[in-house]
């Protein structure tokens, strides 16, 4: 039977557990809360990569077609002009922003 | 007009379980259950006495996403958490040296984007088995990645995924790059498809495989691990196994009937998972398979079965040992064992534990049936089967095991008489001049005649001495018997009489008008061993021991004196006089008593008033400090120590009895389910152990004490989903909407399970479907949803009208509601000049096809309770749902579909429609107060109605033009309003009558926003506590309880200008002391919050941070006091001058204010 060999090859990581089960354990006893005051240690801050999923597509197909050289590139021809253009757009409005986002 | 301000606090946690999983989690050894409830994390170890609590973790957010994941090189788990407002962190767990622990902060940040629509089915998360990476699906056609093998700044970034509707996605095991596997849905229907990613290209490279058309409801991705690998497909109906190269597919019936929403992983390789479904089943899915010679794997059939009935699930954590914790967000969770061997009804499952949840709040009402001042709520809670009521009160419950009558009792002491056992076996009364002694054999119960015991005389204590001798005190003497011989063995005779005594057992102290003696009892003599002489008459006394830190005893007495109204503290044996107290009263003291609670010594003294005065006491020098008061009850108050589980605790017998203890070294004052105590004891019989005898005018009361509970939560399940409810005092009875699910069975309805509606006393209404064989009437009764054979199987939405005792909470009565027509509101209520109250019903009638409901009715029942007969007395057909009701000026008021229309009810008890208003979408709630009428729209906020009497008209006086979709709103006062909206908001709003433009004037203001982060679904005026325990600095105006899907139970409540400016600032100086977990900042948590707008809270102050003051270290709660902004007195009145008020002023402040609720 199907459930009398699901049930025998049920895991154990320490056979003790739930040995000696009773179930008000703990019930009546108020569990501590966790308050910390102390500043922690610098951690990781997890940021959100703003730029634009279609630009990044575009200097990716970019990269792949000249190899290496992208930046000294980037710098002297159309390609930047059109980036800082697009850029300013960003910041017109939600509307705009979900246009570019949505629609490519 | 004054400025409003508000302060909310929880009253009642969140209960409902978002998620639960099983981690390494505080150790690489521990194995930790961690559940998430609303914004709480609740870390438990399993032990071998079962699940053993740790710690709980509150965060500034309501978690929507909880899992766990192991880093390469790391020996334990990380949790990663996301909450509702996309606030992101890693948190690790690290045991400090003092064996507490800490949860670290590794990596955090907001993964919100500022465009994009967010996925109606929910934020996902899903992490790379090989920890590099984490997947979330967040918003539409955007797919977030938050890398994890990075040094410094994690960049998050969105991959485009072209498949817009996902159903569901994981990550797959034993690939090189991570993959994803997806469940996607188009015009099509539904597939599968995996997507490889490659991190350096922060794209999706390309699509290893892929399979068109599953399952059409194919729900469910549970991947597989190593070796095996691959997906398993939860559908409808169906469990499909996929790898890419090779599927098996199976149709078991016995998943058929429910929807599977959750699965359980039991062992590493990946063959045994647990699934659970929306109607509660458990069922086993057992994938096995064999090693072929060529290293590939054979696998067989999946084996899908049944393995009996949970708690309707969220989630399912194995644990060990077969023991598997089914965590719910609708009804209680459990903690569950499973059997190999079936009981008698099949099930392999056997219940060892709940975990009580009040969640989802759906409606709620406060009552006060024992007229004591203090409210209890009854919730309509959960949903499904998991529906029930619960009865919510503050105090600590007894349950009542005994009763025996008699009048006129002035004292109680248990004794043991038996030589031989440490059980008590007899109960000493005391009367005015007499004293008798009441012998237990068993449950039985008599009265006997104790040889050497003085009977003509009344008894002022008597209790057991060490050596089977027992010592009493009468009105004249103190006399030591010995048991055994039933003999008097010594007396000592008090000179002048004795009217007041106290006595340890090794020491008594009687009093004479102004004489004090004390006597010592020894072995086998009562000595008096020193006297002397007070000022004044004793009103009462106390003798009590204390051991200081090298074990030497020092013996005090306590005093409380007649004329001077004062305590005086003397140290025995020579009534060395150490303090004298007076207590600034003018009420004189009539019970003092020294206790310990948690280590700290108090002195309390009751006074006749039914006041409580308490000081914390130095027992080396007896000093007296730290002096409080509250008011208990209204009448001279007695209070007495009692054990009730291994605690000491006190009993204030009063015509409001109260337990006194003490929590996290705060004394807690519990109201006690009784009406009126004159005098109690402790008594641990055979029959009755660790129980207490408490005496009435006429009665001893035998009971046992439930735990040191704040709040006492009794549950009535009712086995389907309470809607509404109404409580009637006139009939002593509750009016409560359910709704049950029926199936088609052919052409009949049958119930799915049997519940509260299918086992009332007796029904009405549709009653035919509960006889399946009754075909004949069964189509009449239908209404437009007349069955076809093509809907067997098919369930039904059964709405009903239930009555139910007060007391008992019997279902007295079931009204059934035809199959298409729901019940959306009751009310208990009087109309005009008739003398009866009603029940009124409203209802509507749901058609598929039409948008908004386009019929509806009123029924208006009067419940006899003398006949237990619910009688129909008329019904009004209306054109649209009826979803809310009030009683207006002896009028029905009805908020129907996008109207409010105000019924009249004539001298033929009929319904006469009067006026109308018309300005809403949809208006679901009204509240009334005098002329004023509130209408919660569902999109448009609140609109203020006024009832022109003259005229017969409503005028819309003013209204919020900032649209708000609320979900519960109430009346504060005349021009002030709360609500409640659906992005978790708390607003007020205030009609302001002395702005001079019109157009001004009709537009409602906001006075007052809060984040709450949890739904309101109820608000209702009332409190958890007796007013007259919230003493000095807190007044409670108007306090306004609020019941949450989650579960919660909440109050706001109106503060003074003074307290509000003090207590902001102290939540401000707590919120920049208190460090969040995850780094999120409290003003943040608590801004309000809307899809357009997000502005910081006004109005408003956070009493769980407030409350969260008291859980400080003393050093960390004078950094929160030297960071108050202003100076204050110790009023707490701002002032210009230095601050004057000290750590205690505020100390004392935080306690009052936990005492609201």
């Amino acid at each position: 039977m199907s459930i009398a060999e699901f049930l025998d090859g049920m895991p154990s990581f320490d056979e003790r557990n739930f040995s000696s089960f009773h179930s008000d354990n703990g019930r009546s006893k108020r569990v501590p809360v966790y308050i910390s005051t102390e500043d922690q240690p610098n951690d990781q801050i997890i940021v959100t990569d703003k730029s634009n999923l279609l630009l990044r597509y575009l200097h990716n197909q970019w990269d792949k077609k000249h190899g290496g050289k992208k930046r000294e590139l980037v710098d002297s021809t159309e390609e930047g002009g059109s980036t800082s253009r697009k850029r300013a757009r960003l910041d017109l409005g939600r509307n705009e922003q979900r246009f570019l986002n949505i629609d490519f | 007009m004054a400025a409003q301000q508000f302060y909310t606090v929880t009253a009642h946690k969140p209960t409902a379980v978002v998620t639960s999983i099983s981690a390494n989690f505080t150790s690489p050894t521990d194995r930790n259950l961690l559940v998430a409830r609303f914004n709480r994390i609740d870390i438990s170890l399993v032990t071998e006495e079962g699940l053993q609590p740790i710690k709980e973790i509150a965060l500034y957010g309501k978690i929507e996403i909880m899992k766990v994941f192991r880093p390469k090189n790391k020996d334990k788990d990380l949790l990663f958490v996301v909450t509702a407002r996309y606030n992101t962190m890693i948190l690790e767990c690290i045991q400090t040296e003092s064996g507490d622990i800490e949860i670290i902060t590794r990596a955090h940040g907001n993964i919100s984007d500022r465009v994009g629509k967010i996925s109606e089915i929910g934020a996902m998360a899903v992490i790379d088995p090989s920890a590099r990476v984490i997947g979330l699906k967040l918003y539409d056609g955007l797919f977030k990645i938050i890398p994890l093998d990075k040094e410094g700044e994690l960049k998050a970034y969105c991959l485009r995924m072209e498949e817009i509707e996902v159903q569901d996605i994981d990550f797959l095991y034993g690939c090189a790059n991570p993959t994803i596997i997806i469940i996607h849905q188009d015009t099509m229907g539904r597939h599968i498809k995996a997507k490889e990613l490659s991190i350096k290209d922060k794209e999706f490279v390309k699509t290893p495989w892929k399979q068109e058309n599953v399952e059409t409801e194919a729900s469910m991705i549970i991947p597989v691990p190593e070796p095996l690998c691959g997906a398993i497909i939860i559908g409808r109906e169906s469990v499909l196994y996929h790898n890419g190269s090779f599927f098996i597919a199976i149709s078991p019936p016995v998943i058929k009937q429910s929807t599977i929403v959750c699965y359980a992983r039991i062992d590493s390789e990946g063959t045994r998972y647990l699934l659970g479904d929306m109607a509660g089943h458990l069922f086993m899915l057992l994938l096995n398979y064999e090693k072929n010679p060529d290293g590939t794997f054979k696998i067989k059939d999946p084996k899908v079965d049944l393995l009996g009935e949970i708690s309707i699930p969220e989630s399912l954590t194995y644990l060990d040992n077969k023991i598997i914790y089914v965590a719910s967000r609708v009804g209680d969770s459990q903690l569950i064992k499973l059997n190999k061997k079936p009981d008698q009804f099949g099930s392999h499952i056997t219940v060892l534990d709940t975990f009580m949840n009040l969640g989802p709040i759906v409606d709620m009402c406060v009552i006060d049936l024992e007229r004591q001042g203090q409210g209890q709520v009854v919730t309509c809670s959960g949903a499904y089967k998991e529906g029930s009521l619960r009865i919510i009160r503050n105090g600590i419950g007894i349950q009542e095991v005994a009763t025996i009558d008699l009048v006129g009792i002035k004292g109680m002491w248990p004794l043991s008489v038996a030589t031989d056992s440490i059980l008590d076996d007899t109960l000493v009364l005391s009367f005015v001049g007499h004293s008798r002694v009441l012998a237990y054999n068993g449950e039985e119960v008599e009265e006997i005649d104790l040889e050497g015991f003085q009977s003509e005389l009344q008894t002022f204590y008597c209790g057991n001495t060490s050596d089977n001798k027992m010592v009493q005190i009468t009105s004249a003497s103190v006399r030591l018997i010995c048991l055994e011989t039933k003999r008097l063995v010594s007396e000592w005779n008090s000179p002048a009489g004795i009217n007041v005594v106290s006595c340890n057992g090794q020491q008594a102290i009687c009093a004479s008008g102004n004489s004090l003696y004390y006597i010592e009892i020894q072995a086998d003599k009562v000595v008096q061993n020193g006297f002397i002489t007070l000022e004044h008459e004793v009103s009462c006394l106390d003798v009590c021991s204390f051991k200081d830190e090298f074990g030497k005893t020092s013996s005090l007495v306590a005093v409380g004196l007649w004329m001077d109204i004062s305590v005086k503290v003397l140290q025995l044996p020579d009534f060395v006089e150490l303090v004298r107290e007076p207590l600034g009263e003018e009420i004189i003291p009539r019970s003092i008593l020294m206790v310990t609670f948690e280590n700290t010594h108090y002195l309390l003294c009751a006074l006749g008033d039914g006041s409580l005065c308490y000081f914390h006491l130095n027992p080396e020098n007896g000093v007296l400090s730290d002096k409080r008061k509250v008011n208990l009850g209204t009448q001279p108050t007695l209070i007495r120590k009692f054990q009730s589980l291994s605690t000491t605790s006190v009993f204030a017998c009063s015509d409001h009895p109260t337990v006194i203890y003490s929590s996290n070294n705060k004394l807690i004052f519990s109201n006690v389910n009784l009406r009126k105590v004159n005098h109690m004891c402790s008594l641990n019989t055979k029959s009755y152990p660790d129980s207490l005898a408490m005496a009435t005018d006429n009665a001893i009361i035998i009971g046992t004490i439930d735990e040191m509970q704040k709040l006492h939560i009794r549950t009535i399940p009712l086995g389907e989903a309470p809607r509404r409810i109404a409580h009637q005092e006139t009939s002593k009875s509750f009016g409560v909407i359910t709704m049950r699910i029926d199936v088609h069975e052919g052409i009949n309805l049958v119930p799915a399970r049997p519940s509260a509606s299918t086992s009332a006393q007796n029904v009405s209404g549709v009653i035919n479907h509960r006889i399946p064989n009754n075909s004949s009437a069964v189509n009449s009764n239908q209404g437009p949803l007349s069955i076809g054979s093509s809907e067997y199987g098919l369930e039904v939405e059964i709405h009903n009208m239930l009555v139910l005792d007060q007391n008992t909470f019997e279902v007295l009565h079931a009204h059934q509601l035809n199959s298409n027509e729901y019940a959306l509101s009751i009310i208990s209520a009087k109309l005009g000049d008739d003398p009866i109250t009603y029940y009124i019903l409203g209802t509507a009638v749901v058609n598929p096809e039409d948008q908004d409901p386009k019929l509806g009715r009123i029924l208006i029942f009067h419940w006899d309770d003398s006949i237990s007969k619910l009688i129909p007395i008329t019904e009004k057909e209306v054109k649209g749902a009826c979803y809310g009701m009030a009683e207006f000026n002896g009028k029905l008021l009805a908020a129907v579909n996008c109207t409010v229309r105000l019924f009249e009810w004539t001298a033929e008890k009929e319904l006469r429609l009067e006026c109308s208003h018309f300005n809403n979408i949809v208006a679901l709630f009204v509240k009334t107060k005098g002329d004023f009428i509130v209408c919660g729209d569902l999109m448009r906020s609140l609109t203020l109605l006024q009832y022109k009497t003259m005229e017969g008209s409503f005028e819309e006086i003013a209204r919020d033009y900032n649209p708000k979709w609320s979900t519960a709103i109430e009346i504060i006062d005349d021009d002030v309003f709360l609500g409640a909206e659906n992005d978790k908001n708390l607003f007020v709003i205030h009609k302001d009558s002395t702005l001079t433009s019109d157009e001004a004037r009709h537009q409602l203001q906001e006075i007052g926003q809060f984040h709450l982060g949890d739904l309101v679904n109820v608000f209702r005026h009332g409190s958890l506590v007796m007013q007259h325990f919230t003493d000095t600095y807190v007044s409670v105006q108007g306090g306004i309880l609020y019941g949450t899907c989650s579960g919660a139970l909440g109050l706001v409540t109106q503060l003074t200008p003074k307290m509000f400016d003090f207590l902001s600032d102290l939540e401000r100086s707590l919120a920049s002391v208190i460090k969040g977990v995850g780094k999120i900042k409290h003003q943040f948590w608590r801004s309000y919050h809307t899809e357009i707008r997000t502005e910081p809270s006004e109005a408003f102050v956070d009493g769980d941070l407030i409350e969260s003051f008291l859980d400080l270290s003393k050093s960390d709660m004078l950094a929160v006091v030297e960071g108050l902004k202003g100076s204050y007195d110790s009023q707490f009145k701002k002032i210009t001058k230095e601050s004057k008020i000290g750590l205690d002023d505020v100390i004392k402040l935080v306690e009052d204010l936990t005492r609201i609720h």
